[in-house]
């Protein structure tokens, strides 16, 4: 495919992109991912998975719009807790309180502020265009995929999530095996038979795996939160200094911003790395290239930049194999999978085929979007960290209401509350156990996928085990594999890693 | 020592699932694969990861000493599970109450309990939070998104 194509599928992206009802859900999406991101304690996947329940009737355009603006959105808002109050509004913005909260108390939290979301700015933008470029390569090489190698890539996919987003291999693992588990119960989808039902009529169907997501993120979530509360509030820093960035500043932060943004893209199109990652990377990197970076720790601008840049593009990276390939690189976008599955759609190849309304359009809704999100984060930002004065008790209770108003409206039971209880106590339990859940949520939303295509590979193959094994693509995803669950296993042999932070967006 | 139950019960849990897994009612019409061959290979899958917990945390407890403590952390919160027990058992009575009462009510009910502990003293604030968005919610989703909500002895 020609440069040309791809700018006519960008400007056809934009005729959708800009119709008044989808750029209103995007606005609102890009509000409430702002929003999200101040408040500390609910990431982007738990209010991503609170909403989906309420977007059961709508159509999936302007849905997808707006959860995945949520999802971009809240990395923007992260920053402000991270300067104001030294909490990370979600995992990724962990490395922004280093430089960002001492910022703050020196008095230049404006400044902090301004650098962060100018750096999103630029970094998202960045992101975008790479993911409006790599997707048609991406989607040119998924063509060749078959039911062996999509088994393998989700196999990929988990196990490079299962190991690197908590502190233990098997811990990792065992999340994503418990979600393939989760996801066996009900209906066998192509004998009819019923698995693990224990004549529970309820279970017949399976377990909603919005149940799930919305018990282990959010229910655990607002748990936590309890005993946060226990340990006395956090009082906010009132934002000093001016929202903008002089000359002197500027030049500090323009270098790291772009080399944020790069590596933040290309570490978010990687499954399993995260935002995270990508920001301890874009922030080591800067502190051995500054020559500032003797102040990193202090408040050095450049270490609010870096970071800030390169969660940002990295949610626009994991995009790329979400929309080409189907495949989650990490706890939010398999709920954002969760949400393309609720409507009936399979993210991938054909999608850009059967839809291109709908990708170009939620792919150019991350230009506006962004736009939308600098202005409520640069000269709006004084609004929003209101946010932060609201009573946490208030705001944890209306968090619980709300998540059994969308369980409740699923299949309108009392049943699936009592399992959003059981799911939410696990995802406690977990977190305590040092248990990461985006495996499982991989696990849970992949399972149906996967069993299809190990299924439909054995049919093809008479049930010959090699086609697994078969064809540079099965192999190459094969060793990346067992590459990803043994490389940390000696990396953790070898210290490498150690006080990795549980990455649960 | 935690690690060691949770290898263990992780363990039970893969020879419970196996068991489930080999009592499955076998029909490979139109399927030769049939419908256990996966949920087998999940199973095997957590069984390796339970053995293999149990045997890192006994790996970790040789090499004690060398790990930060979680308490170390500047992120660590002292753990209260009592309060997430009774968040919970708070919970499942709103839940009880859910069909009886409607959502309306029984979530005013629910939200004025949980607000009057954790916002302590603002008695009408708490009271007017909880009212105000039970209904406003109930409202919003059985007129406006015709979404239906247990609606109790109220007339909807």
């Amino acid at each position: 495919m020609e440069f040309a194509d791809i700018f006519d599928h960008v400007l056809h992206g934009f005729t959708v992109a800009l119709q008044w009802k989808n750029i209103m859900f995007l606005f609102i999406g890009a509000l409430l991912g702002t929003v999200i991101g101040i408040m500390p304690g609910i990431g982007s996947s738990a209010g991503i998975a609170l909403l989906l329940p309420m977007t059961f009737g709508m159509d999936p355009i302007p849905s997808l719009i707006m959860l995945s603006g949520i999802y971009y959105g809240a990395m923007y808002g992260n920053t402000a807790s991270a300067v104001l109050i030294n909490t990370p509004g979600t995992a990724s913005a962990s490395m922004t309180t280093v430089d960002g909260y001492p910022m703050a108390k020196k008095g230049r939290g404006g400044a902090a502020l301004a650098a962060a979301a100018i750096a999103s700015f630029i970094a998202g933008t960045i992101g975008i265009v790479g993911l409006t470029f790599l997707s048609i390569p991406f989607t040119n090489f998924a063509l060749k995929f078959g039911p062996a190698e999509y088994f393998m890539l989700m196999f990929f996919a988990m196990s490079a999530v299962s190991s690197l987003t908590g502190r233990s291999v098997p811990k990792g693992l065992f999340a994503a095996f418990l979600g393939l588990m989760i996801a066996s119960v009900g209906m066998d989808l192509q004998t009819g038979m019923p698995r693990y039902v224990f004549d529970i009529p309820e279970l017949q169907a399976g377990i909603s795996f919005l149940i799930v997501i919305v018990g282990a993120f959010a229910v655990a979530e607002v748990l936590l939160n309890v005993e946060k509360w226990f340990g006395g509030k956090l009082e906010p820093i009132k934002i000093q200094g001016s929202l903008y960035l002089t000359w002197e500043e500027w030049k500090r932060c323009w270098r790291p911003i772009i080399r944020g943004g790069l590596i933040g893209f290309f570490i978010g199109v990687l499954p399993g790395a995260g935002g995270t990652i990508a920001t301890v990377i874009a922030y080591s990197t800067e502190q051995k290239l500054s020559k500032y970076g003797h102040e990193f720790g202090t408040g050095a601008i450049e270490g609010v930049a870096a970071p800030e840049a390169a969660n940002n593009a990295s949610t626009c990276g994991a995009f790329v194999p979400l929309l080409t390939l189907g495949i989650p690189g990490s706890g939010t976008t398999a709920v954002l999978l969760g949400a393309f599955i609720l409507y009936g759609l399979e993210p991938g190849a054909e999608l850009f085929v059967t839809h291109p309304d709908l990708v170009w359009g939620l792919i150019d809704s991350m230009y506006i979007g962004n736009v939308f999100l600098i202005i409520m984060n640069l000269p709006l930002i004084g609004v929003f960290v209101r946010v932060l004065y609201l009573p946490p008790g208030v705001l944890l209770s209306i968090i619980l209401a709300v998540a059994s108003v969308g369980i409740y409206s699923i299949n309108n039971n009392t049943t699936d509350l009592y399992l959003l209880l059981f799911f939410g106590a696990m995802g406690y339990g977990f977190r305590k156990l040092q248990i990461p859940i985006p495996p499982l949520i991989l696990g849970l939303v992949l399972g149906a996928l996967m069993e299809n295509s190990l299924r439909q590979a054995l049919i093809i193959s008479n049930g010959n085990l090699e086609v697994f094994v078969t064809g540079p693509i099965c192999i190459t995803l094969l060793v990346m594999s067992i590459a990803a669950i043994v490389l940390p296993v000696i990396g953790s042999r070898m210290k490498i890693g150690r006080g990795r932070a549980l990455d649960d967006e | 020592m935690w690690d060691r139950i949770l290898g263990s019960g992780v363990v039970a849990l893969a020879l419970g699932y196996l068991f489930a897994t080999y009592q499955l009612p076998v029909d490979k019409t139109g399927d030769p694969i049939g419908p256990q061959m996966f949920p087998y290979m999940i199973g095997i899958g957590i069984l390796v990861c339970g053995i293999w917990i149990l045997l890192e945390s006994f790996y970790k407890k040789q090499t004690a000493g060398d790990a930060p403590s979680a308490r170390e952390s500047s992120d660590y919160v002292k753990s209260r599970p009592l309060a997430a027990i009774g968040v919970l058992a708070w919970a499942a009575t709103y839940f009880a109450l859910f069909e009886v009462l409607g959502f309306a009510i029984s979530c005013s009910i629910f939200l004025f309990g949980m607000t009057s502990f954790f916002n302590r003293g603002k008695w009408l604030i708490n009271g007017l939070v909880s009212v105000i968005f039970s209904f406003g919610i109930f409202y919003a989703f059985t007129q406006l998104l015709d979404v239906k909500l247990a609606p109790g002895p109220l007339p909807y």
